[in-house]
């Protein structure tokens, strides 16, 4: 792809900071949370990677820092995300397309604990983020610190189908998994705000709670497991003044007045399946920044007019005011299209004009 | 309804599995019809399990708990049903498509499925259009596809022409669902039917079947 030539090409991290504020700055902001496929990255890097990039989902980082802000760079993307992935005792196995694939998880019960994978050293991930952020100085990519939860973490540990029954069989053992997934968590969150909390752009969690019908289990349920414990991690990220924006799949309607109390600033993908972005834009605008949710079958089949209508459309309807950013919804994996991928990017620089970045 | 296919009707709701299995065995042992305990306890029960799932009253948990049970009840009878040529509505064979691996949706779909009165195979999950195929060749009614990933959809495409090629499209009915797919979708590619969700799809089966 061409290289940034205008400022409205290049990254700016207070573009999106100014979004997140219901801000208008020079242009809508683009942000991914997660590229998993290597044909995308190496079309805008324009060079082969020698190395097969990880599935950020297994708990490792999916690219090279220096590589992921290369990346942004090249296609103005306003952010990156340094992964703070705790995922223990998942199973993978290989798809028939070759691709490898979570299946299950280990821990069936109580008497599986012992077998818990450890968690990655704080040490090692403070590094990573270091170089992360080093890498980022005097780009205009802000760095974003992602970190998984005690939900979804929990119900892969112990497997999904397994886990939905036991929230029914054995809640105490499903709380006691959540806790240790937590409070592993908590450290972590707040080893990285004592440390880089003036360098990086926010915090981010990514917990999937719900599908396309709502939220995964009983609200009863879900409001005695879920608002106080994501307060508590959180909390050092709300302490050192960070915005933090929340990853879950789903309905929206029932979820965002529940991480709004929570307190969080922001939440993708507010996925197209079964959410109008523009009707939950009016609903939380100046309240919650949304960050979405361009449809990955548009980007994997449809046509570069296709892409680009979509993409000036939602400029229209959803940048006025802030509160938005561009994003895909969820994220760009094998099967969309790299040109594509460029196309939308493009088309945000071009029809997501504002004014200009004074005064942010 | 008499008390014992009460009780077995309200654990099934409940997902209480012994209480399922106790109530069917207690059933069997009075002597009561295997087809009345299926019929009047397991599938009244499934039902309206599928009603409030649609309805927002229950989730996932409630759902899984609730076939969990009536899946317990359903071993014990099911020998009676064969020994007394009680015949099934028809036979589904089920599985999420070619490279997906997702399996809660396609799961409570073929248990609405066996709770509605099918023999439910399932196929499990990454199943390449040749093993519907040798599904298709078994002597199945429905071939009932899940797809959860745009990219994967294509397969319920692929998997429907092989079963045309293997000229066996006249013998079975092609259901399709899962998060991305649509009527419209289901329509372009020559499925026979489409449910958004689990309940929907036993609905559909049912009508598919000639049943509903
Ligand atoms: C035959 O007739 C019928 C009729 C009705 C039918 C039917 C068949 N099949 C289903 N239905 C219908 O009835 C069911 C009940 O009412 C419903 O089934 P559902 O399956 O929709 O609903 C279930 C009851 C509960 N829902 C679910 O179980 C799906 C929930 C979400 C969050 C989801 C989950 C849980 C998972 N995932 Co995945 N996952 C997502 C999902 C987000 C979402 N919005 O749905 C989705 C589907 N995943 C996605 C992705 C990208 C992926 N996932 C992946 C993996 C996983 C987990 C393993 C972590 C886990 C699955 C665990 C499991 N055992 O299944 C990867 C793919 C693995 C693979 N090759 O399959 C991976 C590629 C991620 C990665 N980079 O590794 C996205 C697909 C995007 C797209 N449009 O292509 C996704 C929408 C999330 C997102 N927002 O990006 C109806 O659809």
């Amino acid at each position: 792809m061409k290289l940034p030539t205008s400022d409205y090409d290049k990254p700016n991290v207070r573009r999106l900071l100014a979004a997140l504020h219901h801000q208008e700055s020079d242009r809508v902001p683009h942000i991914e949370l997660w590229v998993t496929s290597q044909a995308v990255y190496e079309y805008v890097l324009e060079r082969k990677l020698d190395y097969t990039i990880g599935d950020a989902a297994e708990g490792g980082q999916s690219i090279a820092p220096e590589d992921d802000v290369e990346f942004a760079t090249r296609q103005g993307e306003d952010a990156v995300l340094c992964n703070f992935n705790w995922r223990p005792n998942n199973v993978f196995r290989l798809a028939s397309d070759g691709t490898r694939h979570y299946v299950d998880g280990e821990i069936k019960g109580r008497q599986d604990l012992g077998k818990l994978d450890p968690p990655p050293n704080l040490d090692d991930q403070l590094n990573y983020l270091e170089r992360y952020l080093h890498a980022a100085q005097g780009t205009g990519v802000g760095v974003i610190a992602n970190f998984t939860s005690f939900f979804d973490s929990t119900m892969l540990a112990i497997g999904v189908n397994d886990s939905f029954m036991m929230f029914y069989d054995d809640l105490p053992f499903l709380e006691e998994m959540m806790d240790i997934l937590l409070e592993n968590q908590v450290n972590t969150m707040r080893a990285v705000c004592d440390r880089f909390g003036d360098d990086i752009a926010l915090v981010m969690v990514n917990d999937d709670i719900g599908y396309n019908s709502g939220l995964f289990i009983k609200p009863d349920l879900f409001m005695q497991l879920f608002p106080e414990r994501m307060k508590r991690l959180i909390a050092p990220a709300k302490k050192h003044g960070l915005l933090t924006l929340m990853h879950t799949d789903g309905k929206m309607d029932n979820i965002m007045p529940i991480l709004y109390d929570v307190g969080f600033n922001a939440a993708h993908p507010i996925e197209p399946e079964s959410n109008d972005i523009v009707e939950v834009k009016k609903a939380w605008a100046g309240r919650m920044a949304l960050i979405g949710n361009v449809h990955t079958p548009l980007l994997a089949y449809g046509s570069r007019e296709e892409i680009e209508a979509q993409v000036r459309d939602y400029c229209m309807k959803l940048g006025p005011g802030g509160g938005w950013v561009l994003g895909s919804s969820t994220s760009i994996m094998d099967g969309v299209k790299p040109e594509n991928f460029v196309t939308m990017v493009e088309a945000v620089h071009k029809y997501g004009r504002y004014g200009s970045l004074e005064g942010i | 309804m008499t008390d014992i296919l009460k009780t077995i009707f309200e654990s099934v709701l409940v997902g209480n599995k012994k209480g399922v299995s106790d109530g069917v065995q207690q059933a069997v042992d009075a002597g009561v019809d295997a087809g009345e305990i299926l019929n009047k306890g397991l599938i009244a029960a499934m039902s309206e399990v599928g009603r409030r799932f649609e309805e927002g009253e229950y989730f996932v948990p409630e759902m899984l708990i609730a076939a969990r049970a009536m899946s317990a009840g359903m071993e014990i009878i099911k020998p009676l049903l064969v020994k007394a040529g009680v015949e099934t509505i028809g036979k589904v064979a089920i599985g999420t498509v070619k490279g997906d691996l997702h399996d809660i949706g396609k799961n409570l779909v073929g248990m609405m499925m066996e709770g509605a009165g099918f023999e439910v195979i399932d196929l499990g999950v990454d199943v390449t259009p040749d093993r519907f195929v040798e599904a298709a060749r078994s002597g199945v009614n429905i071939i009932a596809m899940s797809a959860l990933l745009t990219t994967t959809i294509p397969s319920m495409e692929a998997t429907i022409k092989a079963i045309e090629v293997s000229n066996l499209r006249d013998s079975v009915r092609i259901l399709v669902g899962g998060a991305p797919v649509t009527q419209a979708y289901a329509e372009k590619i020559g499925a026979d039917g489409y449910a958004a969700d689990a309940s929907a799809a036993a609905r559909k089966a049912l009508e598919i079947v000639g049943r509903s």
